[in-house]
């Protein structure tokens, strides 16, 4: 490439006041000099670096000085960046984390949920639980899905160990736990043997529940008393364990009879992990097909019952997706009004300096520098609000979190 | 006290022995064992004109240069004095150099 073309080119990276000054010069003196190309290039680069460098450098101080003489306008500005920033990160970090991202499980795109749907899932859905049956019988059709499983509420009391206490637990199934995938930290899982009716009594605890109770690990093994039966602790799960959600502080084999043949009572929350490769769209058509054969031969229970299958992430329950919603919109508000006021403050503020500025003109400041440091002293308030924001919101995520309620 | 680089240095020694145009500058230090670019010149130049170390001159009477547009520059009062400040730091040093061997400066 002809040296005139690359040298113009590098010597446009200079910032525009030197370049008028020097350009020609440097032009010049090049042309006498000769060096060669690549020194030649890379010195003009890195002065070039430099030279921008010193000029943020210079920036930096006249926009630190300016602000220390307007606090009022410097700390309004932070605090509307703060709390517009700080609330959208807080609200947005927890809607993702409940609503959007992927569930901490393994694959957890492949675990779905699956209800009965009554009017054909196109219109007007009514969904349910299974009840007991069509959970036996779709799991047996369910070539599409590598597992399925079910749970239930079942609260119990805990007594003998201080003052009695009302657990929140769940009747789980065998496959339930390792269909979700994640292994006891402590212990095992249910095995076919404890979920059979009339097998012993045996119980997972949660990581909470397990320190509550002094974080004994020769606990397993051990019996505790469950609405007044003995009940056999065979596992704990690792502390954080939300399924099927945070409040859950114990587990208890569901023990279902497989020639159950109660078809109205639905209860059963059925969950299902589809095989690798198999949509969603594809399992839930194979379910619809098991529905309308049973249908045809239980018409009495089963008319007009069909499959309804949906992904497990994203499945809080309807108040709290809403009260979520609700969060976001606010925060949106919160950060329009942040950005408005800061508008006006900004606004104001290059009114009431236009004497500074056309003071400087007059004495030699070209406007590029000028914009320049305009921008550098807003570029500084932005960062210092930034980080005031990134503060607030990790103050505010748990106290948010809080509110929304578990269930 | 801003902080006198080697560049700095380099140019004020160059500048010390009079009105020099930019080519001339990097000649003098060419001459002294020394290497500058173009741009790293300039922008030294650029400094030390901020610094009022150095002060921008038109072509000297005298002068048949090429281009009439040509700048020179010269060393200010506080230029030379920063120089010979610096120089006496420098010379410090080197006499520790001298010390250890490294140097034959300042021997006879």
């Amino acid at each position: 490439m002809k040296r005139q073309v690359w040298r113009a080119a590098l010597l446009h990276l200079f910032p525009a006041g030197f370049r008028q000054e020097y350009a020609a010069e440097i032009a010049a003196v090049d042309d006498l000099q000769r060096p060669p190309a690549l020194p030649a290039a890379a010195g003009l680069l890195a002065n070039a670096a430099a030279a921008h460098l010193d000029i943020l450098r210079q920036d930096l101080r006249l926009a630190a000085r300016s602000l220390r003489r307007a606090p009022g306008f410097a700390s309004g500005v932070i605090l509307a960046m703060a709390l517009g920033i700080g609330a959208n990160t807080a609200v947005f970090s927890l809607v993702y984390h409940v609503l959007l991202g992927p569930l901490p499980y393994p694959h957890s795109s492949q675990l779905v949920t699956i209800q009965e749907s009554e009017f054909g899932p196109d219109f007007g859905r009514a969904t349910n639980q299974l009840d007991r049956s069509d959970y036996h019988d779709w799991s047996v059709a369910g070539t599409d899905f590598s597992a399925l499983g079910a749970w239930t509420s079942q609260p119990l009391n805990l007594t003998g160990q201080g003052t009695p206490q009302r657990l929140e637990g769940i009747l789980a199934t065998a496959s339930l736990l390792p269909l979700i995938g994640v292994p006891p930290a402590r212990g095992r899982w249910f095995s076919p043997a404890d979920d059979r009716p009339g097998a012993p009594n045996t119980v997972i605890l949660s990581d909470a529940l397990w320190r509550q109770l002094g974080a004994d690990p020769d606990l397993i093994g051990r019996a505790l008393t469950l609405d007044n039966q003995a009940y056999t602790v065979i596992g704990v799960m690792p502390a954080g364990y939300a399924f099927p959600n945070p409040a859950i502080q114990i587990w208890t084999p569901f023990r279902l009879s497989p020639t159950d043949t109660d078809r109205s009572n639905t209860y059963l929350n059925v969950v299902g992990r589809l095989r690798s490769g198999v949509t969603l769209a594809a399992a839930q058509a194979q379910l619809q097909g098991e529905a309308a054969r049973l249908a045809k031969i239980y018409p009495n229970d089963l008319t007009g019952i069909t499959a309804y299958v949906q992904p497990l992430a994203g499945q809080a329950p309807p108040q709290r997706r809403v009260m979520l919603w609700a969060l976001l919109g606010g925060a949106l508000c919160v950060l329009l009004v942040a950005c408005l006021n800061l508008a006006n403050l900004m606004f104001a503020r290059l009114l009431s300096r236009r004497a500074e500025f056309s003071t400087r003109a007059a004495l030699g400041a070209g406007r590029e520098r000028l914009l320049r440091q305009l921008l550098t002293e807003t570029l500084l308030l932005a960062a210092l609000g930034g980080a005031a924001g990134i503060g607030l919101a990790a103050l505010l995520l748990p106290v948010l979190a809080q509110f929304t309620p578990a269930d | 006290m801003p902080e006198v680089t080697a560049a700095l240095y380099q140019v004020l020694l160059a500048l010390g022995a009079g009105e020099r145009h930019g080519y001339a500058i990097l000649q003098d230090i060419a001459r002294g064992g020394g290497r500058m670019g173009a741009a790293t010149l300039y922008r030294t130049l650029e400094k030390l004109l901020e610094l009022g170390w150095a002060e921008e001159v038109r072509a000297p009477r005298g002068e048949t240069s090429r281009d009439e547009r040509r700048r020179y520059y010269r060393l200010t009062a506080a230029g030379t004095a920063a120089a010979r400040a610096q120089s006496r730091r420098l010379e410090q040093l080197m006499r520790q150099a001298a010390a250890r061997g490294w140097t034959q400066w300042g021997r006879a």
